[in-house]
């Protein structure tokens, strides 16, 4: 079964309001949609990189094996002397008290020019194999970016086998 | 269909993969199982490793693989209190 956790592209009055400012800027991506979450720390992005949100996944019963985790979007690269976008989820299982990633999936193109990607646009699976009951588990995704480009999430999946 | 095999050592935790003319570049572990798949067009692919023996394939033109260092600010993705909101990442320098 394939779980699909829809996320918005980043809000345009967002990131003009965000635009205007000089220097770094924190990359102001939010994420919604069903059984989501957003959440932003109130740091100083000078001195700490981009926490984006964490994702509620949703676990349906026991023995649940997560197969895969997929993200979808766009990750801008360097445009001129302006650095390019980095965009890292990982899938996190918690039990108990700790919580650990399964999977990690990491487009950095700060540095990497926009003419040499071939394409802005992202489609990165990592396998997974874990299996996960309601009763011990739980499942999120974190999501962190830094960098000046603008990343764009269409789709986060996760393929469970029943 | 173009391969390549590579071992990943210690220190080293990412593999970068460039890559043109393709439709898929697939990651596969010393069992030879899928553990990244890369369906995209872009031409810079980044997988985050473990050490070990790894083969790249892809239907496309395979260029240079080079093995680096995840950003700290980013990397050790180890365990995290889950009762805690995630740690703030230090910046580099």
């Amino acid at each position: 079964m394939l779980m699909s956790l829809p996320a918005n592209p980043v809000p345009a009055e967002l990131y003009r309001f965000m635009a205007g400012t000089p220097g770094l800027k924190w990359l102001p991506w939010y994420v919604w949609g069903a059984g989501t979450y957003a959440t932003k720390y109130g740091y100083d992005t000078t001195k700490f990189i981009g926490y984006l949100g964490t994702i509620s996944v949703p676990l349906l019963g026991e023995n649940v094996t997560v197969k895969s985790f997929r993200v979808q979007g766009s990750v801008e690269g360097q445009i001129g002397a302006t650095e390019g976008a980095m965009l890292l989820a990982s899938l996190y299982e918690n039990t108990g008290n700790l919580s650990s990633p399964l999977a990690t999936i990491f487009v950095d193109r700060r540095n990497v020019p926009n003419s040499s990607i071939g394409s802005v646009y992202v489609d990165m699976t990592q396998s997974v194999a874990f299996v996960a009951s309601a009763s011990q588990h739980e499942l999120a995704i974190e999501l962190i970016g830094e960098g000046q480009g603008i990343a764009t999430i269409t789709g986060l999946v996760i393929d469970f086998g029943y | 269909m173009q391969t390549r095999s590579l071992t990943v050592p210690r220190g080293k935790d990412m593999l970068v993969v460039r890559v043109n003319r393709h439709t898929h570049v697939v990651l596969r572990d010393a069992a030879g199982t899928v553990r990244s798949r890369w369906d995209s067009e872009g031409k810079h692919v980044t997988f985050p490793v473990e050490p070990g023996r790894y083969t790249v394939e892809t239907d496309g033109r395979l260029g240079a693989l080079e093995l680096r260092r995840l950003d700290p600010a980013v990397g050790r993705r180890g365990p995290l209190r889950a009762d805690r909101p995630p740690p703030l990442r230090r910046r580099k320098g």
